[in-house]
């Protein structure tokens, strides 16, 4: 499963607009197998009049065309429906082409060679976002599994395995625990797993422990009972109850009081709340989805987590990667949010330089996609586009594009030797980060990550089944 | 394997990335675009050797075709020729595009010869 790609065959065709029948023939056999519903033109003749009929919401367009420019034939596909996502297709040496189709109005562009992950991740991207035109009432409901932040998608191997996860254990009502470092995406994640679920068409309440006073923790999640003069009802309903027949997202459980942990603990063992100051209990239909930077077995140890609670909420963890372990998405991304980042701040900004792409790519990323946001509003507020170059970003940044050093290596402290980095993790965690990782330096591509590893692909696919499984 | 006009890894991966139920179809439609864009060429070559007018539109199409294509396989040399033949078809200059042809055909023969003996190796 592939949340960016779910449900695509009630998207709308793609059509794809390409003359070289090789190159038509290659891409439309990776949109498929990614689960595109593709349609084809060669010329700009054909593609208006396909356009013309099926109206598709995402164009891939090859600007040089044998009867047309394909800059035109742009121009009259969005003037017939304004809100398609064109992404034109170019070659090395028309970079100043793209840049102005993307001007025009184009949503992004692409330069040969394509990979097939740069490739599915620009139409994704575009899917994603011709989504978000959609009104409510054509939607069936603004919160469908197709209405997941676009910072949340990705096409590296990581991704790929996160989003498998998140679909496996949507349907389940088993509490779900989101691990991972600060700014990785963990509520995203977590209402991804909503969204996915049988209950997405109700709410998704948050409530962040550490952001809500001790004293008024145990009102605020339970409800309170009003006093005497008030309506006759005789409850505020609290989170939980506002939650009811959704789910909730219970951030840093580690700063939740005692009681409230007790309260929470008699909720997942028997399926109701007593509001503060009430006898009465409730019963609520809730499904517990729990974030935490850290590992909450940490906290079981400190004395700050309930042992009993701990093993109620952490039963099926899911990991959010960091950026800098995302690949290529970190591009991707840098890309998707550039763009939203220079209509917020009236800037022309469409593209990064390629030696931009290549310092975000080794990059640490410490403080994750937030970070990545601040660099890039920094860089659209102090200068003009319509690129992103090297000097724009801040000089520890810019670093990363010479030393060629991989993330691992930049986040070891000094001193420390690879071995080092792996500290605290099992054989068996360190077998799963070894493979994923060659898996990911090879585009995805399974059986060249075993020949780099000089193993049988059959053993790297026999190990992903395990982790999944085990993971469920 | 990598033979001075092709990387063979870049033309592998690109048959794994279509799948290998696709692999022998594609690589016959690489070899007839090759066919097509080199004979098309070929065309353009008799005709400036007749003393006729250079059809820059034409041989402007033909190089950037090439070009995607070139880029696409992994032959980045017939990639730069390509690119070569287009900015001097796009800059009219008839005189440069007759001496330059040649070497793009030449070229685009020794990268299908190298492209047909690669598809062999990795389809069979």
């Amino acid at each position: 499963m592939n949340v960016a790609m779910s449900n695509q065959s009630t998207l709308s065709p793609l059509l794809l607009v390409e003359d070289t029948p090789s190159l038509q023939m290659l891409y439309r056999t990776i949109l498929r197998k990614a689960g595109y519903n593709t349609i084809c033109a060669s010329n700009g003749q054909q593609a208006l009049a396909k356009f013309s009929e099926a109206m598709p919401s995402v164009v891939l367009l090859d600007l040089m065309l044998p009867d047309s420019d394909g800059m035109v034939v742009m121009r009259e596909m969005l003037a017939l429906q304004p809100n398609t996502r064109i992404i034109v297709i170019t070659a090395n040496g028309s970079i100043n082409a793209a840049v102005e189709a993307t001007r025009a109005g184009a949503h992004d562009f692409l330069v040969k060679p394509l990979g097939d992950i740069r490739l599915i991740s620009a139409v994704a991207n575009a899917h994603a976002e011709s989504r978000r035109d959609l009104p409510a009432d054509i939607e069936g409901n603004e919160h469908t599994a197709d209405a997941i932040d676009s910072t949340f998608l990705g096409q590296s191997e990581v991704m790929q395995q996160l989003y498998q996860k998140i679909s496996a254990v949507a349907t389940s009502m088993a509490p779900v625990f989101v691990l991972g470092e600060s700014g990785t995406g963990k509520e995203l994640c977590a209402r991804a797993v909503h969204l996915k679920s049988a209950r997405s068409k109700n709410r998704f309440v948050t409530f962040n422990c550490s952001a809500i006073p001790h004293e008024l923790q145990e009102a605020e999640l339970f409800g309170q009972a009003q006093r005497s003069n008030a309506p006759a009802s005789g409850i505020k309903p609290g989170t939980m109850i506002k939650a009811d027949a959704g789910s909730l997202f219970l951030e840093n459980l580690h700063d939740m009081t005692p009681t409230v942990q007790a309260k929470l603990l008699h909720f997942l063992q028997h399926g109701t709340v007593a509001p503060l100051g009430s006898g009465d209990q409730v019963r609520v239909d809730v499904r517990i989805i729990c974030a935490a930077t850290r590992d909450p077995a940490e906290d079981v140890r400190a004395g700050k987590l309930r042992e009993d609670l701990y093993y109620r909420l952490f039963v099926i963890p899911i990991h959010v990667p960091p950026l800098r372990a995302r690949g290529e998405d970190v591009n991707v991304l840098a890309r998707h949010l550039l763009v939203q980042i220079a209509q917020e701040e009236g800037k022309t900004f469409t593209a990064l330089a390629p030696e931009t792409s290549i310092i975000f790519r080794n990059a640490p990323w410490r403080g994750n996609l937030r970070e990545l946001v601040n660099v890039l509003r920094l860089a659209v507020v102090l200068h003009d586009g319509p690129v992103v170059t090297p000097d724009m970003l801040p000089p520890e940044l810019s670093a990363h594009g010479k030393s060629g050093k991989s993330a691992i290596s930049d986040s070891m402290p000094t001193g420390a030797t690879p071995a080092d980095v792996l500290s605290g993790m099992t054989m068996a965690q360190i077998e799963e980060l070894v493979i994923t990782s060659a898996i990911r330096r090879n585009a995805g591509s399974v059986p060249k990550a075993a020949r780099e590893l000089d193993i049988a692909p059959s053993t790297i696919y026999r190990k992903r089944d395990t982790w999944a499984s085990t993971d469920e | 394997m990598t033979s001075e006009v092709l990387d063979h890894e870049t033309l592998a991966a690109l048959l794994e990335a279509g799948g290998i139920e696709i692999a022998a179809a594609l690589a016959e439609q690489l070899t007839n675009d090759f066919t097509r864009i080199h004979d098309s060429a070929d065309a353009q070559i008799s005709r400036l050797d007749l003393g006729e007018k250079p059809d820059f539109k034409a041989i402007h199409m033909i190089a950037h075709e090439m070009k995607g294509l070139a880029l696409t396989i992994g032959a980045h040399k017939l990639a730069d020729v390509s690119l070569r033949a287009e900015v001097l078809a796009r800059d009219k200059d008839g005189e440069a595009l007759a001496s330059h042809l040649p070497e793009f055909t030449a070229l685009c023969d020794r990268v299908r010869d190298a492209l047909e003996q690669s598809i062999e190796s990795l389809i069979t």
